[in-house]
């Protein structure tokens, strides 16, 4: 439009220092006068246009906004409402304030830088430029960039990411894990290069010379930086034999650390199969890896010192527990040796009379009395057995006998003779006397009837 | 008996802390002198066999420092690292 100033009514009025410059009506009569101008160009100085299709009109409005200079690179601050993420990654929500609004999208191209995620009611400062889409008729911003108003994005992004793992457990006490109290072989994450590693790695060598370290190189300022991370942290687990691993670097502005504050690094750590410990910048520097690791070292010089104890001192520890223990046995030695001897040389044992003499003495007692007691004992036994004898004969036939009776006795079958019948004239008897036996033949036989 | 102590202590893969533990415990007991005779025998033989333990776990790494150099299907490939001082870098 510079070919053409003096045919321009609002930089003729512009000139003239007319107030109504700061008019929106002005602009609106501005952009009118600028299209005509157009339109008559493209018209070779033809009649303006009388009709419109809603396309041309809309490509034509889309042309005014897209020529503006202004539009095409502007700040804009507003409140974020109607806050959705679609599938596809792109952004789509307003920007309000107390009197308008204005519809935006963000795509995925441009938010994938984000650090924090825009929520709804939040303060923003965008940048982008206007276009319209057409097939709504809609005007509307295309962000490219946002900052959240009142804090940086970077600190926002930092609570956000905070407040989400923390709600998800990941920095539960219960989940920190306890470091090995000697542990034989640890592996530093950090930059080869960096200040952290050698101080990690003299104090490591001088608290525990023994030590075996595994440097595992990696990124720690930058874009590539978390990944970098992630990958170190995915080869130290597939290495078994580690007991530990540092994580960290020096110190750096917000920024630097950045990398420490990445959602990817915070879940590749509390996914590592080793014990962490997070050494990021300085004291007073916190990252989210400080939040979900094991145990968080205010420095890298400090996680050395918490990593690994002092081997000398652990050493004079075990020596010292060494000594104790041998000192102990002997004491128990000796004290189980007093105990013996003063058994051993004890009256019971040495002077052994002492308590046998009353033995001895019980004994020959008992023996007296034994020796006047057993004749008496003897004489009622052998009255008792008289008695018993005297009974024994009174019940025995041989008493009978003795009185001149005697017993019969069949010799065929020995069967006792009590009549007469039993026997045969002539038959043979034994006659049974006190003293001695008679064969006899029987002669005759008297029953009972014929004996007077 | 004392072979017995230590390949148990080896076996179960007991931690440097754990038997620091227990040898202190075993000091602080035969210490007291109210254990009998054969159980003081072994608490002995255990406790010399973790003493000489911890010894040796204190000693057992090399101090080897070494660089993670790629990590391929054969596993890690490493060399050992020379500490380059910050001017230098």
């Amino acid at each position: 439009m510079g070919d053409t100033p003096l045919l321009c009514p609002f930089l003729a009025r512009r000139q003239k220092g007319n107030q109504d410059l700061r008019d929106g009506g002005t602009r609106q009569e501005f952009l009118l006068w600028y299209g005509i101008k157009q339109a008559w160009k493209r018209g070779r100085g033809a009649a303006v246009k009388t009709e419109y299709s809603v396309t041309e009109l809309t490509r034509y409005l889309a042309s005014l906004i897209t020529g503006d200079p202004v539009l095409q690179g502007v700040w804009v601050r507003g409140e974020i409402s109607n806050f959705t993420r679609h599938t596809s990654g792109h952004m789509y929500f307003t920007l309000k304030d107390d009197a308008a609004r204005i519809r935006a999208v963000m795509f995925r191209g441009q938010n994938r830088t984000l650090r924090f995620t825009p929520e709804n009611g939040m303060l923003v400062l965008a940048f982008g430029s206007v276009g319209v889409y057409e097939r709504n008729g809609d005007y509307q911003i295309y962000v490219e960039m946002l900052e959240p108003v009142g804090q940086g994005s970077l600190n926002l992004a930092f609570e956000q990411l905070k407040e989400k793992l923390g709600k998800e457990g990941l920095f539960a006490p219960e989940r920190k894990r306890p470091l090995p109290r000697l542990p034989q072989k640890v592996a530093l994450i950090t930059s080869p290069t960096g200040a952290a590693v050698r101080d990690l790695i003299n104090i490591l060598r001088r608290r525990r010379p023994n030590l075996d370290i595994l440097l595992i190189p990696a990124l720690v300022q930058g874009e590539e930086a978390p990944e970098s991370l992630v990958a170190a942290l995915g080869t130290a687990g597939q290495i078994s034999d580690l007991d530990l691993v540092i994580i960290g670097r020096g110190g750096g502005s917000l920024e630097e650390l950045w990398a420490f504050n990445d959602e990817r690094v915070a879940r590749a750590i509390a996914a590592s199969s080793h014990p962490v410990i997070s050494a990021v910048g300085h004291e007073t520097d916190f990252t989210i890896a400080d939040f979900v690791a094991d145990l968080r070292a205010p420095t890298p010089s400090a996680a050395a010192e918490l990593a690994v104890p002092d081997q000398n001192e652990l050493t004079r520890d075990v020596l010292a527990l060494r000594e104790r223990l041998s000192r102990a046995a002997r004491r128990y030695q000796a004290q189980k040796s007093a105990e013996l001897n003063r058994l051993a040389n004890s009256v019971v044992l040495t002077r052994p009379e002492r308590w046998l003499n009353p033995m001895r003495q019980r004994l020959d007692e008992a023996e007296g009395r034994l020796r006047r007691i057993l004749p008496r004992i003897l004489q009622e036994r052998q009255l008792v057995f008289g008695n018993l004898i005297g009974k024994l004969n009174a019940l025995s036939p041989l008493a009978t006998l003795a009185r001149g009776y005697s017993i019969t006795r069949r010799i065929a079958d020995g069967a006792f003779v009590s009549d007469s019948e039993m026997v045969e004239i002539g038959e043979e008897v034994a006659v049974r006397l006190a003293r001695g036996e008679l064969i006899c033949r029987v002669e005759q036989c008297k029953k009972e009837a014929e004996l007077v | 008996m004392t072979e017995k102590a230590k390949t148990k202590a080896e076996k179960t893969e007991q931690s440097f802390e754990e038997a620091m533990q227990r040898l202190e415990e075993i000091v602080t007991r035969l210490e007291g002198g109210t254990t009998a005779l054969e159980e003081s025998l072994q608490l002995f033989e255990e406790g010399a066999a973790l003493a000489r333990y911890c010894q040796e776990k204190l000693q057992a790494a090399q101090g080897r420092l070494d660089i993670l150099l790629r990590r391929d299907e054969e596993g890690v490939v490493t060399e050992p690292f020379q500490l380059q001082l910050e001017e230098e870098a």
